[in-house]
């Protein structure tokens, strides 16, 4: 009925109905399930009942709302006669879909409202999940997605209303309900499958992505692979690059590059704070920390709450030690402001981390898990405080269980891998090394690990040739080369083992360079003028060296060793350095 | 003089408005010499006529073509934009405000304006490490000298500029990441377009290690006469004031005949040879001339001590430590002073104020060393060295001072590499050659140690036996014994000559009449009775050996005889 005479109309039950979703529309709910509940009465109708358990649902009282759902529905009742208007449209027309009208089949057994509509199934599953019932809403959901290979559902099936498929959604739920029964491998399954029937879910995005669920080139290729086209003919590439640039970032830099400067450019987002993200976001993964400390500052000047930019903005903060009290003052601003927000207790873990309180950054730590057991930054963390304090072992417990999380990030398996070096466990390190080099074949750091590894059981060779993986790896990234000084000291010392010690010196050189302060770097240095017989620099770096490191007891002993081989050496050679300067003057020690 | 005026009067302004105060200092004092003033303040001042400047007014400056050989600064575009951020952050940069300073100039794209952030954010940097440092005092592992961890950071903010400051800059900061090769490249590029900037140019001069590197960069660098101030400065740093740089101080004399600075290296150069009458001689010249000027006076301090003129330096240290007690010649001054009085405590004061004031100040690092080996503090001491070498490892007394340290310390390795460094910058100063020998004497490796007392004694005082006497022992020690008798016959004929009493060459004697005895036949047998007569007609303590040693002697003689 066209809308100008409607006005005119409107029955009793109409005008109710538009009094409910008013007041829902304003947040008087009190009001909207006063009114909702007078028009089920009336009419008695699985529309209102469903609008009815959605004014509960929204009002937190979730069980409420699962009964209404669930209670045994009389389905021959007539039906009410004066459906339409406003809300009708509401209801059916846009958000429920093709899948989420209420169609009441006439021949019906189904006994309750759920059996009816995929939309109060739908509803009646997120109250339980609400609730905590996994139990229930599994039963709700079903096991797998009862649509699929249905002739209307599919990815490749664009939603007739332009909405967001129910089907996807359900997928999502499901899928977050397997996250809770531990069953990580089917909530994977299901989220992607959310996904894919619907690119618009950002939820089941972010989850998988930003839950570090998938490794890099599954990720990509996922992403990638979406039937955009199909579902969004005219948006698709829109949402493909949006995507693409929250994905990881140590591979495909420039197609990544490319979607943010399209982003920033033809869709005029270069202001957005996601967008602004991603750039944060490959500036970390390149070690850039100030770079990217400049974007996640104006991403939280833009919207002073981005819960991913802000977990970068901190370990930003962490690494730059002159933004250390500034640290400390945003912990405090956003416990304040944000307490019921996991990252702001996690902030103030960082702040104990950084001033070595590993205690007290463990209890912050462990309250962050509570509040959001998959966030994964905190893990981490909690596991980094054990392995600075020399527990290893702790340490891998901790570790293994965020790798059990967060099964996408290779850095778990990494950090395990690095205690167990550390622990001398080569077997356990290499088994764990190499899990992680399968998920993610293009970190440095891993790169680096794998060679120390390889230094470890002897196989110098090898472990020269991933030193300088890692380094080519690291070339990539423009302006971070300072952070590599430790590999160039590792390839250097792989080098001497081989015995080449001119490329051992070029890379001690570089160690050197990269940081003029750099103890070890002067000592190896040292030793590669040593054992080349430059006796008179070796001594010189080794007390470079001592300079900067006074008690390394290595250092004195080499240094030991270099002047007992100086003494040998014959004296007259000396004179023959500075003997064009003709001597005139006297020696005048005192003054 | 006259064709530089233009120069100099530029290069103080680009100076200090660069918060280069001593750079500009440097040059000033050019212009403020009373030979120039009288031309250049009437040149400055404007006519009280009312008749309009021509334009160059400057009636007693010949005129001067313009010299093209020395590149103006190029203007810059945003120099005027900026220039009132440039003021107001000169006001901060003059007030110690660094940090305000930089931040306030962060935006700025002039050279000068980046040069000043850059400069200021340096400094800042640079307190910082030592604030840190000095922090750290008393704990073990403190390192041994600050260390600036923004240099990093810092150094590709200077990058890729051709602006001769910028690149000073970068040499500054290039020096302190220990990338000589690099600031040395830099510096003299910075100095082939702006040959004004003396701060530069010491820069460079810290920066070289001998005389080998002199030579090698001296034709690198503009020709221009503050290059000749430059390698006048550098040679008598070597203590290698040749007759070639004294004539090269005449030369610049000449142009500049009023320079207080040249003055001064005259008088270093004097002091070098120790012609220390006319060194003090001139600098009562300069403080006539300037009775406020601080430069070099730490020099004339040490002239002074080594004089023993205690009244003379004590009236300028109460004259100047009133003056301005925050100067780092001033308090090296006092410090000398207070050593001169032996009181190597307050002394030792000093000399740190001094070093805290300026960290490079090389003279104070290698003095404090002194000090503290007078204390018997060989770990501060050896501190103190090693600042000094590392500030200028061109300095003989620093590595000499360092091993003279660990020989006290028994450590006769580390004293002989030291020694070492010493002998290779001194290689005609006997006394490295001496010191070099002991160490490997010491070590047991008497080759060596013979090689370099042979070496010691070519310079050596010809009436000297000491080397002699060291060579016959070392000869004797390895089983030498022809050599170890001919030098102690040497010995005995120098001893002779001079005149000596028999008791400083008895042993001698007694060496060489066994050595002719040992050799039997073949030996002079009427040298070694010569000898032992004479030691046993004698009352030293060797008269019963000779004795004894004689009638072996006589009895073996009567016995060949008698075969």
């Amino acid at each position: 009925m066209p809308e100008e005479d409607e006005e005119v109309n409107w029955s009793m039950v109409d005008r109710f109905r538009l009094w409910r979703h008013d007041a829902m529309m304003q947040h008087l709910y009190e009001t909207a399930v006063f009114w909702g509940d007078k028009v089920l009465s009336w009419t008695n109708d699985p529309n209102d009942a469903f609008w009815l358990a959605q004014t509960h649902f929204l009002t937190n009282q979730y069980s409420r709302a699962e009964r209404l759902l669930t209670r045994p529905w009389p389905v021959n009742r007539p039906r009410s006669l004066n459906i339409k208007g406003k809300e009708r449209a509401d209801a059916n027309g846009h958000s429920l879909g093709i899948l989420g009208g209420i169609h009441v089949p006439q021949d019906a057994t189904a006994s309750r409202l759920v059996d009816m509509s995929v939309a109060c199934r739908y509803l009646a599953a997120q109250c339980s999940v609400r609730l905590g019932k996994w139990q229930d809403a599994l039963e709700m959901l079903g096991e797998a997605n009862p649509f699929r290979g249905l002739g209307l559902s599919g990815p490749r099936v664009p939603n007739s209303d332009g909405g967001i498929k129910v089907e996807s959604s359900m997928c999502y739920l499901r899928g977050i309900l397997m996250l809770r029964l531990n069953r990580t491998d089917a909530a994977k399954e299901n989220l992607m499958e959310a996904l894919s029937l619907d690119v618009k879910n950002f939820d089941a995005f972010e989850v998988l992505i930003g839950g570090e669920m998938m490794g890099i080139d599954e990720e990509w290729a996922f992403v990638q692979g979406l039937e955009y086209k199909q579902q969004t003919s005219e948006d698709a590439e829109f949402v493909r690059s949006i995507y693409t640039i929250r994905l990881k970032k140590y591979k495909h830099t420039d197609e990544i590059t490319l979607c943010r400067e399209r982003l920033m450019e033809e869709y005029g987002l270069s202001e957005n704070p996601d967008v602004l993200f991603g750039y944060a976001d490959q500036l970390y993964t390149q070690y850039r920390w100030v770079d990217c400390y400049a974007i996640t500052s104006k991403i939280l000047e833009l919207r002073n709450f981005h819960s991913p930019a802000l977990a970068v903005h901190l370990a930003c903060m962490q690494h730059i030690s002159h933004l250390h009290p500034k640290l400390f003052l945003l912990a405090h601003e956003l416990v304040e402001r944000e307490p019921d927000a996991p990252i702001s207790w996690y902030a103030v873990g960082v702040w104990y981390f950084i001033t070595g309180k590993y205690t007290e950054a463990r209890k912050y730590f462990s309250k962050t898990s509570l509040m959001d057991p998959r966030f994964g930054p905190a893990w981490i963390a909690f596991a980094h405080s054990f392995a600075l304090e020399g527990e290893h072992e702790q340490a891998v417990i901790a570790y293994s269980t965020s790798a059990r999380l967060f099964q996408g990030s290779h850095l778990p398996l990494l950090f395990i891998g690095m205690e167990h070096i550390q622990l001398f466990n080569v077997t356990l390190a290499e088994e764990h090394l190499e899990a992680a080099f399968k998920m993610c074949d293009s970190d440095p750091l891993l790169l680096n690990e794998l060679g120390v590894l390889a230094y470890q059981k002897k196989q110098f060779d090898r472990a020269v040739k991933l030193f300088n993986e890692a380094l080519q790896l690291a070339k990539v990234i423009p302006g971070a080369e300072s952070k590599w000084a430790t590999t160039y000291l590792n390839l250097g010392q792989a080098y001497r083992k081989l015995g080449m010690y001119e490329q051992a010196k070029v890379a001690f050189k570089r160690v050197v360079e990269i940081n003029p302060y750099h103890p070890q770097g002067l000592a190896c240095l040292g030793m590669m003028n040593h054992l080349m017989n430059e006796i008179s620099d070796a001594i010189l770096r080794y007390h470079e060296a001592l300079g900067v490191d006074p008690l390394n007891t290595n250092i004195i002993d080499l240094m030991n060793l270099a002047l007992a081989a100086n003494s040998e050496i014959n004296p007259l050679t000396l004179g023959a350095r500075g003997a064009s300067i003709d001597d005139t003057s006297e020696m005048d020690m005192g003054h | 003089m006259n064709a530089h005026v233009d120069e100099i009067r530029s290069a103080v302004r680009d100076c200090s408005e660069r918060g280069l105060h001593a750079a500009a200092r440097w040059a000033g004092e050019f212009l403020a010499t009373p030979a120039v003033s009288s031309h250049s303040r009437l040149s400055d001042s404007a006519p009280l006529t009312s008749t309009p400047r021509r334009t160059p007014s400057r009636p007693f400056v010949p005129p001067v073509e313009p010299d093209t050989s020395f590149p103006e600064l190029e203007t810059d575009p945003y120099e005027t934009d900026e220039a009132d951020l440039h003021a107001v952050a000169r006001t901060y940069f003059d007030a110690k405000e660094l940090d305000r300073a930089s931040h306030l100039l962060r935006g700025c794209r002039s050279a000068r304006c980046r040069f000043l952030c850059v400069y200021a954010q340096y400094l800042a940097s640079e307190k910082r490490a030592q604030d840190t440092w000095t922090a750290k005092a008393d704990t073990r592992s403190r390192e041994e000298k600050p260390i600036n961890p923004e240099l990093v950071v810092l150094l590709p903010k200077v990058d890729g500029s051709k602006e001769p400051f910028i690149l000073f800059l970068r040499g500054i900061i290039l020096s302190g990441l220990r990338r000589r090769a690099e600031a040395i490249e830099c510096i003299i590029m910075s100095l082939k377009a702006y040959p004004w900037n003396w701060s530069c140019w010491q820069l460079l001069s810290s920066l070289i290690e001998d005389s080998d590197e002199l030579t090698r960069i001296q034709p690198l660098l503009p020709p221009h006469p503050v290059t000749k101030m430059f390698i006048v400065n550098v040679m008598v740093e070597l203590h290698a004031a040749t007759d070639e740089v004294q004539q090269m101080l005449e030369e610049l004399l000449q142009i500049f005949p009023a320079s207080l600075h040249l003055m001064a290296q005259k008088a270093l150069v004097c002091y070098h040879i120790r012609d220390f009458d006319q060194a003090e001689g001139i600098f009562d010249r300069i403080l006539e001339l300037d009775p406020h000027r601080i430069e070099e006076i730490d020099i004339f301090s040490n002239i002074l001590y080594v004089m023993d003129k205690r009244a003379k330096l004590s009236h300028l240290a109460h004259k100047f430590v009133v003056m301005n007690k925050n100067r780092p010649e001033v308090c090296c001054l006092v410090g000398n002073y207070y050593s001169l009085r032996m009181e190597h405590e307050k002394a030792i004061k000093y000399f740190r104020r001094a070093v805290q004031l300026d960290q490079t100040y090389l003279a104070a690092w290698t003095l404090m060393g002194h000090e503290y080996v007078e204390l018997k503090n060989s770990e501060a001491a050896i501190e103190a060295y090693r600042r000094a070498v590392d500030v200028n490892r061109k300095d003989y007394r620093a590595w000499y001072g360092l091993g003279q340290t660990y020989e006290l310390l028994d450590m006769p390795q580390y004293a002989l590499h030291y020694y070492q460094r010493a002998t290779a910058l001194r290689p005609y100063d006997i006394r490295m050659w001496q010191a070099l020998g002991n160490c490997y004497r010491i070590l047991d490796k008497s080759r060596e140690a013979i090689e370099c007392y042979k070496r010691a004694l070519i310079g050596a005082d010809q009436r000297d036996t000491a080397g002699h006497l060291q060579l016959a022992q070392l000869f004797s020690d390895i089983g030498q014994h022809r050599e170890a008798a001919a030098y102690h016959q040497h010995c005995v004929e120098i001893c002779k000559w001079v005149g000596k009493p028999l008791g400083e060459y008895a042993k001698s004697c007694i060496y060489v009449a066994k050595y002719e005895m040992s050799r039997g036949a073949a030996g002079d047998w009427r040298l070694a009775r010569e000898y032992l007569e004479k030691v046993a007609n004698s009352n030293v303590g060797e008269v019963t050996v000779a004795a004894e040693l004689l009638r072996e002697l006589l009895r073996e003689t009567r016995e060949r005889v008698q075969s």
